[in-house]
């Protein structure tokens, strides 16, 4: 036994792990993981990773989005838990109460040292090294004040990643999976540089894995107080880049202010002197540092969260090297099928301009990258729109020289300098609907921008600063301004745009388009994956996004689902941005996880559009804020065997009329009489006031009464009810649970029914 | 004298001598006279009524306590709501159910009132509390002062509060999400004790030093005035005569018998075992030995009641500690006959979302709650045994008769002999009074009639 191992024994048998006991939680949350460590890896190579999480003792394999990267599940590896503790220290309590009995009969010399020995104890008490191991780093994590109890990330996943040669570099979204379903994904990167780990201590003296090799790719994680540091060689003249992904990696942390690790970066030369140091790049909260190398010698990198916090899921990874990297590109984005040649601003840059292919690439988002052989820049967002396009011209900062638009158009423009206005006139008419709208947050622009629409008079006629966009899922202030206006005349109006903050310059670039509304939308459907027993109905949330304002009914659907899938209450009713629905999976096990795609489809100016709804995870930023973050799959796994439950009769295509203020009364249908046989039946999330007055014994047969309260509804609100189904059980009297008693078990949903309240 | 001779000086004293010259400031110069007598004429109170209670004990639950879980339990809305505190107990007030963990409390309700209906919206600790403890709501020109503030300004020096320990303490820190005093500044500022009173000694900050004798102290006393040259600089200055006899004062109250207040040795070890040898138990001794000798406001800064995680583990260790603190505490000023002259006060800037949170990374949390929360009130005036206001069958909203913080402010100030409609001295010479007037458009319930 060593030393660690004699001092935990003691530690424990004297009794001072502060151990609480652990209390029965109520409902165990779904597996789910924090971080991947290391994030990613060089193509042609293969790496040892360990993913954090909770819940994932059922883990067998991994799943990897994406061509030539493949994962191999290696092992589990959970550390103790409190109770763990106990229990080891309830074991070594025993064995040395039963040693020191026999100390006490014993004739032999030095029997006390000898039988009372910590290893002795540990070998009478059963404890093995590898728990004794365990109980230090439990006791070492314990006496650390900085290090808090994290559950949600304390289990491990050891994963083996093999990635090809000729994998595409970019990001991969990872999960874990096991027979019941999937966790949530996490990123991992594919790089095109050789990688390496930090290796602790490196807070004062630098760490040196980098040697002599750059470009390289930095995987590290911060601890509470930590900084890392890294040496490199630096040459006279270098163009050198730095460049953090760290909120890349894990856009937001729930319980944490700022809601993300917020990387700080310096680079100092060989005499200590800061060469430079930032938190950001642009409005990109990783940093990026560019930096021209002085003169020949040891650099020092260093990386650390703005205010010392740290945990395993701080992970970051640093690109260092003389490597292409954008900083900012004009225009933004440019017209399907039109040639566009876009300006690419930045560093080690092969070419200042590129010309993406625009018969290929549809509406939409893609990116903008600079590649030279096999290596590539970084990556930044370029819009495809189908509308007619300009650039800006220089000079049109007030109304004399306001540039001329022939609606509808997209303007390609910037704020060049601090305090510009950029103006633009376009002819309109009594009661024509204008909307004009900037898309630059949105793209990575860091100009916060606000419109103004005056007319010929100057009088101001709309304004605005900020625009909600719920599929702005990783732009946590989106700065993009909108408008949408009847105009009260004809003749002349005139569009300003300015920076909020008056700032400026060529990165401050934007995509104004003004037109007449274009009824659109954009759908987002949470959680982007989740597992049910077979037969049953899951309730997920489908979010909308509507473009200038379109008020109509969107209609869901799967596309080309599986057999047995089916939606119930797949509507979006008109100008309501939000809709809770069920989703029936089918009646038989599925072994393998199954891709599910769902689309909406609306009618706007006799018009049909389609969009398809991305899946998404609802993620909390710093304890407050929700932002919808876009999943590559929607994966649903069908497990176990399901249970009939009652349905709540309806005639067809109609929906439960409630009046503001009354009830309704439905009856509950069923294949099987008494097959559901005495259930509660409660309102899951129902709109607030609407609630069950009378739901009998929820057996098939009878019926349930619901009431909505005049005082929170109005009459017109429209939606989806939600129903679960719940059995009381007897809880025996057990050491476990001294009190008995019953409880409330949750046996499914029923298929959700529209709604509406009436007058 | 030029400016680096002064930073010289100022090198000779200690921070501990600064920590003492803030007590100076705190009570020190209220001997000197240092406040304005025509801004203090102006909120004199209404002396033709005779103020119920004489003293104040906030008990501040700080970061937030669950009101589930505390004072207005819901066994019925089923385990997503309750965890597994789902088994409150009776108390010796019919109709009267609390936490199952807080059985002390229970055998006493009778001395205390509960209010289910405490309301402001806010979810951010700092918002909230600067409600929770001014009435008013942040924002404007005017950061107005908390409750212990006002209540230091009524009843310290200038309206004849005597004695040598400050009027207004804080056991053991600051919170540091507002300011006590607001526009009051450093003469509303609290006496913050800083150590910690289940410790021997309780090591007050600038008045009791660990390891360190009386005569030692006197020692250093001497040393300081021997190095400092700022006496001879200035002689003759009235101001730092006035600062001088502060610092006498001060020093009376470190090394005389009124700091014998903090020495808890002083109390029968039953006693302090009843009220638990922790740090919140031996805070609540210590507040009724300050209110005992006269203190009018004391606030007990208890932690740990943000509980986004392991929430449940937290009220098994929290809630037993609190129940013997308050429970102690309460019987211990109803017998000595202090009960009826003390208000005590118990609560947060929130309560806690009433549905648990099991998802990950909560794992059994709770997260920030404005919306409705509680607050028990005892004491100086108040009945006991009664139950103001309810929170709905969830706790998530207000059911009925909603109390704002500034309610609860409004009774307290009256209770104390402290007219709501009185002016406060703010140093640009606005129009400020006690307790926001109509005009201001506080959201308010009215005064807590039911309650007194």
């Amino acid at each position: 036994m060593n030393r660690i191992n004699k001092g935990i024994v003691l530690w424990l048998i004297a009794g001072c792990a502060c151990v609480s006991p652990v209390y029965a939680q109520q409902k165990a949350s779904s597996p789910h993981i924090g971080y991947v460590f290391p994030a990613g890896a060089m193509r042609g190579s293969t790496v040892n990773v360990v993913v954090g999480g909770q819940l994932l003792t059922a883990v067998n394999e991994a799943v990897i989005t994406g061509t030539g990267v493949h994962v191999t599940y290696v092992s589990y590896y959970r550390p103790l838990s409190r109770n763990d503790v106990k229990k080891l220290r309830d074991k070594l309590t025993e064995a040395r109460t039963k040693l020191q009995g026999e100390v006490a009969v014993s004739t032999l010399k030095n029997a006390r040292r000898l039988l009372l020995s910590p290893a002795n104890i540990a070998k009478e008490a059963g404890v093995t090294d590898a728990e004794l191991r365990a109980l230090e780093e439990y006791r070492v994590r314990q006496a650390d004040p900085k290090r808090q109890p994290n559950p949600q990330i304390e289990e491990m996943v050891n994963l083996k990643i093999q990635v090809d040669a000729d994998a595409p570099v970019g990001d991969r979204q990872i999960r874990l999976s096991m027979p019941n379903g999937d966790t949530n994904p996490m990123t991992f990167q594919v790089g095109q540089y050789p990688e390496c780990t930090e290796f602790e201590p490196n807070d004062r003296t630098p760490d040196n894995c980098i040697g002599d090799v750059i470009p390289v790719v930095i995987n590290g994680q911060i601890m509470p107080g930590d900084v890392d540091k890294f040496a490199f060689q630096g040459k006279k003249g270098m163009h050198l880049v730095a460049s953090v992904a760290a909120r890349e990696l894990i856009p937001y942390l729930a319980d944490a202010v700022p809601g993300w690790f917020q990387s700080v970066l310096t680079i100092t030369d060989d005499k200590g002197h800061e060469l430079a140091c930032t938190d950001h790049m642009g409005v990109n909260l990783d940093p990026t540092i560019c930096v021209d190398i002085p003169h020949d010698g040891v650099y020092v990198l260093s990386i650390r969260d703005s205010i010392y916090r740290g945990r395993e899921d701080f992970t970051y990874r640093i690109t260092l090297g003389e490597v292409p990297f954008i900083t900012s590109i004009f225009p933004l984005g440019g017209r399907e099928g039109v040639k566009t040649a876009v300006q690419l601003y930045g560093v080690n840059l092969p070419e200042s301009r590129v010309s993406p292919d625009m018969e290929m690439w549809t509406v939409g988002e893609h990116s903008i990258s600079s590649s030279k052989g096999a290596v590539i820049s970084n990556r930044l967002p370029f819009m495809v729109d189908n509308l007619p396009e300009c650039m800006e011209t220089v000079k049109h900062s007030d109304r004399l020289h306001a540039q001329k638009l022939a609606l509808p158009m997209i303007v390609n423009g910037r704020i060049d300098s601090p305090g510009e206005a950029d103006v633009y006139r376009f002819e309109g008419r009594a009661g024509q609907q204008i909307a004009a709208e900037i898309t630059a947050r949105r793209l990575g622009s860091p100009m916060d921008s606000t419109l103004e629409l005056s007319d010929s008079t100057g009088h101001r006629i709309a304004f605005n600063d900020d625009s909600d966009d719920v599929t702005a899922g990783l732009v946590t202030h989106n700065a993009d301004s909108r408008i949408l206006v009847k105009l009260p005349k004809t003749g002349a109006y005139y569009v300003t745009v300015k920076d909020a903050q008056s700032k400026g310059g060529k990165e401050f670039a934007y995509r104004l388009r003004v037109s007449e509304p274009i009824p659109d939308f954009a759908l987002r459907i949470t959680p982007s994956n989740f597992s049910a027993r077979a037969g049953t109905n899951v309730p997920i949330t489908v979010s909308v996004y509507r473009k200038d304002n379109f008020a109509g009914d969107i209609v869901l659907a799967l596309k080309n689902p599986p057999p047995g899938f089916s939606l119930s209450g797949g509507k979006i009713p008109a100008g309501q941005d939000q809709v809770r629905l069920t989703i029936t999976v089918p009646q038989l096990r599925r072994f393998e996880p199954m891709l599910l795609q769902m689309e909406g489809i609306a009618k706007a100016d006799a018009k049909e559009i389609r969009r398809r709804a991305v899946p998404a995870d609802s993620l909390m930023q710093a304890f407050a804020y929700h932002h919808l973050v876009p999943a590559e799959q929607w994966r649903i796994t069908v497990n176990g065997r399901g249970q009939a439950l009652p349905i709540l009769a309806l005639a067809p295509g109609q929906p439960i009329t409630l009046p503001a203020g009354g009830n309704t009364t439905i009856k509950l249908a069923g294949v099987a009489a008494g097959s559901a046989g005495k259930l509660t039946l409660q309102l899951n999330e129902p709109p607030d006031g609407i609630s069950i007055k009378d739901a009998a014994n929820g057996a098939i047969g009878q019926e349930i009464i619901l009431e909505a309260d005049a005082k929170k509804v109005k009459p017109g609100i429209k939606g989806n009810l939600i129903v679960d189904a719940y059995r009381e059980i007897t809880v025996p009297v057990t050491k476990a649970t001294p009190k008995g008693g019953t409880r409330k078990v949750l046996i499914g949903t029923l298929p959700c029914v529209p709604f509406e309240v009436t007058k | 004298m030029s400016k680096s001779d002064n930073h010289n000086e100022n090198d000779l004293i200690s921070r501990r001598d600064l920590i003492q010259s803030g007590l100076y400031t705190g009570a020190g110069l209220m001997f000197a006279g240092g406040l304005n007598p025509l801004a203090l004429a102006s909120s004199l109170p209404d002396s033709s009524k005779k103020p119920k209670a004489k003293a104040v004990i906030q008990i501040w639950l700080w970061g937030g306590p669950c009101h589930i879980d505390t004072f207005d339990p819901k066994p019925e809305a089923g385990s997503d709501y309750t965890g597994p505190l789902n088994s409150p107990i009776k108390t010796n007030v019919d109709g009267i159910r609390i936490n199952e963990l807080l059985p002390l409390m229970a055998a006493m309700a009778d001395k205390y009132s509960l209010i289910r209906s405490m309301t402001h919206g806010s979810f951010a600790h700092e918002t909230a509390s600067y409600i929770t403890q001014t009435g008013r709501a942040p924002g404007g020109r005017v950061v107005y002062p908390g409750i212990g503030a006002v209540v230091s300004h009524f009843k310290g020096a200038e309206m004849g509060y005597k004695g040598l320990i400050p009027p207004y303490i804080v056991m053991t820190e600051l919170q540091g999400r507002f300011s006590e005093a607001g526009f009051l500044g450093s003469k509303g500022q609290p006496f913050a004790t800083g150590g910690d009173p289940a410790k021997t000694p309780f090591a007050v900050e600038g008045v009791i030093a660990e390891g360190m004798t009386t005569e030692r102290q006197k020692a250093r006393r001497e040393l300081m005035h021997n190095l400092n040259s700022l006496d001879h600089a200035l002689a003759g200055n009235s101001q730092l005569a006035a600062f001088s006899q502060s610092e006498t004062q001060a020093y009376d109250l470190i090394l005389g018998d009124a700091g014998k207040v903090f020495d808890l040795s002083q109390e029968k070890d039953v006693l302090r075992e009843g009220y638990g040898r922790t740090t919140f138990g031996q805070s609540c001794l210590m507040a009724r030995r300050l209110v005992e000798r006269g203190v009018p406001f004391v606030t007990i800064n208890y932690k740990g009641w943000d509980t986004h995680k392991e929430h449940f583990q937290t009220m098994r260790r929290k809630l037993p500690e609190m129940d013997k603190g308050i429970s102690s505490l309460l019987a211990d000023l109803s017998q000595k006959g202090l009960l009826d002259s003390t208000i005590v006060l118990c609560c947060g800037e929130f309560g806690r979302t009433p549905k648990v949170m099991w998802e990950s990374p909560w794992n059994g949390g709770r997260g920030h709650f404005g919306a409705v929360f509680s607050a028990m009130v005892a004491g100086g005036g108040f009945k006991g045994g009664q139950v103001l206001g309810s929170s709905d069958a969830h706790g998530e909203e207000v059911k009925d008769r909603p109390v704002y913080p500034c309610d609860l402010i409004q009774t307290i100030y009256e209770q104390m002999g402290i007219d709501p409609s009185a002016k406060l001295p703010h140093p640009q010479g606005l129009d400020v009074t006690v307790c926001p007037s109509p005009a201001e458009g506080v959201k308010s319930g009215g005064k807590l009639k039911e309650l007194v």
